[in-house]
C-alpha cells in the first residue's frame, strides 16, 4: 500500500513546480515540529520497543521524524536560498531544538542523520566553514555527554569497540549480522534461504536487511545493490549540476546527502564501521512512513531535473 | 551573395535529460521491489511464528 501510495505522490511532486515549495517551508516545519511535540505525549505516541516514535493514524502508523527529514530539506534550502544567510547562532538553535525533540524519544539514528543533514546544507550553501569548525568540539563533547549518560547508548558503543565482549548480550545484534554477511560468501546462499532470518538476527526486515540480502545473494549481489545505489545519487549528483536556480541544487543536494548519508551509515554498521544506530536502508528497510517521505523527494529530484 | 542561415537543434542534451528522468523514477521503483521480496522473506518467518496457522500473506 505505502510503495503503491509512494509512487503516487512520487508523481504528483515530479508535475509541481518545485519553487513553489518555498512557500510551503516554514508550514511544513511547524507541522513536523508539532507532531514531533504530540509523539511525546503520552496517548498519543505510540511506544514500541521502548522508544515513543509513532502517532496512530486509525489503521496506520505515522513517524513524525521522518516528516521533520522533509520539512527541513524544505526550510533549509529556503534558509539559505537568501534573507536568513550569514546568521549561524538561530541555525544551531534550530539544530539542538529538533535533535533535542528527537532524542527524548528516542532515536538515535534520525539524531545521527539530521545532524549530518544539517552539517552538509550548511556546508552545500557555500556558508563561512570557518564557524563549522569552531562549532565541532562542542558537538563532539556534546556526542560524547549524551553517550555517557544514557546506558543504551553506551551499550552501544561498547559492542562496536569490542564485540566479543558480550556475544549473547549487547554484543549479540552486531555478532548475528556479521554471520550472516560471512555465511553468504561470494554469490549467497540463494534467494529465500537464508537461516539467520530464523529468529536468529534482530530487526532482520527493518535496519539490519542488508544482512539478510548478503546472506542470500553473497558479495556480488550486494555490490549490485550497493551500484545501483550508487547510480540513483549519480543522477541526482547530475540533477545538482544542471539545476536552474539555487534553490533547486540546494534542494537536490540535500535529498543527495540524505540519501547518501542514510546509505552510508546503515551499510557501515553492517560491517562494524560504526556503532549500530538504527538508521533504516533508503527504499529498501521496512517502513511505510519513511518510503513515502523518500518517494515525495524522489518527485521533488524529478521536479528539479524536468525544468 | 549572402548565406543562408541554418537553424540546428541540438536535442542529445534534451534526450539525456528525458533518460535521466525516467532512470530517476524507475531506480527507486526498482530498489523498493527489491525490498519489497526481502522484508517479505525476512518478516515472513516470525509473523508465521507468531500468529501460526492464522497468518496469510493475502
Amino acid at each position: 500500500m505505502w510503495f503503491v501510495l509512494g509512487v503516487v505522490v512520487m508523481g504528483v511532486f515530479s508535475f509541481f513546480d518545485y519553487r513553489k515549495l518555498y512557500y510551503l517551508a516554514f508550514p511544513l516545519l511547524l507541522v513536523a515540529i508539532i507532531s514531533l511535540v504530540l509523539v511525546l505525549i503520552p496517548g498519543v505516541g505510540v511506544t514500541v520497543g521502548g522508544a515513543r516514535r509513532w502517532i496512530n493514524l486509525g489503521p496506520i502508523g505515522f513517524q513524525p521524524s521522518e516528516l521533520a527529514k522533509f520539512a527541513i530539506i524544505l526550510y533549509l534550502s529556503s534558509w539559505f536560498l537568501h534573507k536568513e544567510r550569514q546568521r549561524f547562532v538561530p541555525f544551531l538553535l534550530l539544530l539542538s531544538f529538533i535533535i533535542g525533540l528527537i532524542m527524548i524519544q528516542p532515536d538515535l539514528g534520525t539524531s545521527v542523520i539530521i545532524f549530518l543533514l544539517f552539517v552538509s546544507i550548511y556546508f552545500f550553501s557555500g556558508e563561512n566553514l570557518l564557524h563549522l569548525m569552531l562549532f565541532s568540539p562542542f558537538a563532539f563533547g556534546a556526542a560524547l555527554l549524551l553517550i555517557f549518560t544514557s546506558p543504551y547508548r553506551l551499550k552501544r558503543l561498547t559492542a562496536y569497540l569490542n564485540p566479543e565482549v558480550d556475544p549473547g548480550g549487547i554484543g549479540y545484534h552486531i555478532r548475528q549480522i556479521t554471520i550472516s554477511l560471512a555465511s553468504g560468501g561470494l554469490l549467497g546462499r540463494g534467494l529465500s534461504s537464508s537461516r539467520q532470518k530464523y529468529q536468529y538476527l534482530p530487526e532482520a526486515h527493518t535496519d539490519s536487511i542488508f544482512a539478510i540480502i548478503g546472506e542470500e545473494i553473497g558479495f556480488l549481489g550486494s555490490l549490485l545493490l550497493i551500484f545501483l545505489y550508487g547510480f540513483l545519487l549519480f543522477l541526482i549528483f547530475k540533477v545538482i549540476i544542471n539545476a536552474k536556480d539555487r534553490f533547486g541544487k540546494l534542494l537536490a543536494g540535500s535529498i543527495w546527502c540524505l540519501l547518501a548519508w542514510q546509505m552510508i551509515v546503515n551499510l557501515a554498521a553492517m560491517v562494524s564501521l560504526v556503532p549500530l544506530t538504527g538508521v533504516p536502508l533508503p527504499f529498501i528497510s521496512y517502513g511505510g512512513s519513511s518510503l513515502l517521505i523518500l518517494f515525495s523527494l524522489m518527485g521533488i529530484v524529478i521536479s528539479i531535473a524536468r525544468r | 551573395m549572402r548565406k543562408k542561415i541554418q537553424h540546428k537543434h541540438d536535442t542529445s542534451l534534451l534526450k539525456g535529460a528525458t533518460t535521466s528522468v525516467g532512470l530517476l523514477a524507475i531506480l527507486p521503483i526498482i530498489l523498493t521491489t527489491i525490498g519489497l521480496f526481502f522484508i517479505f522473506d525476512a518478516s515472513s518467518v516470525s509473523a508465521f511464528r507468531n500468529f501460526g496457522d492464522s497468518f496469510y500473506f493475502f
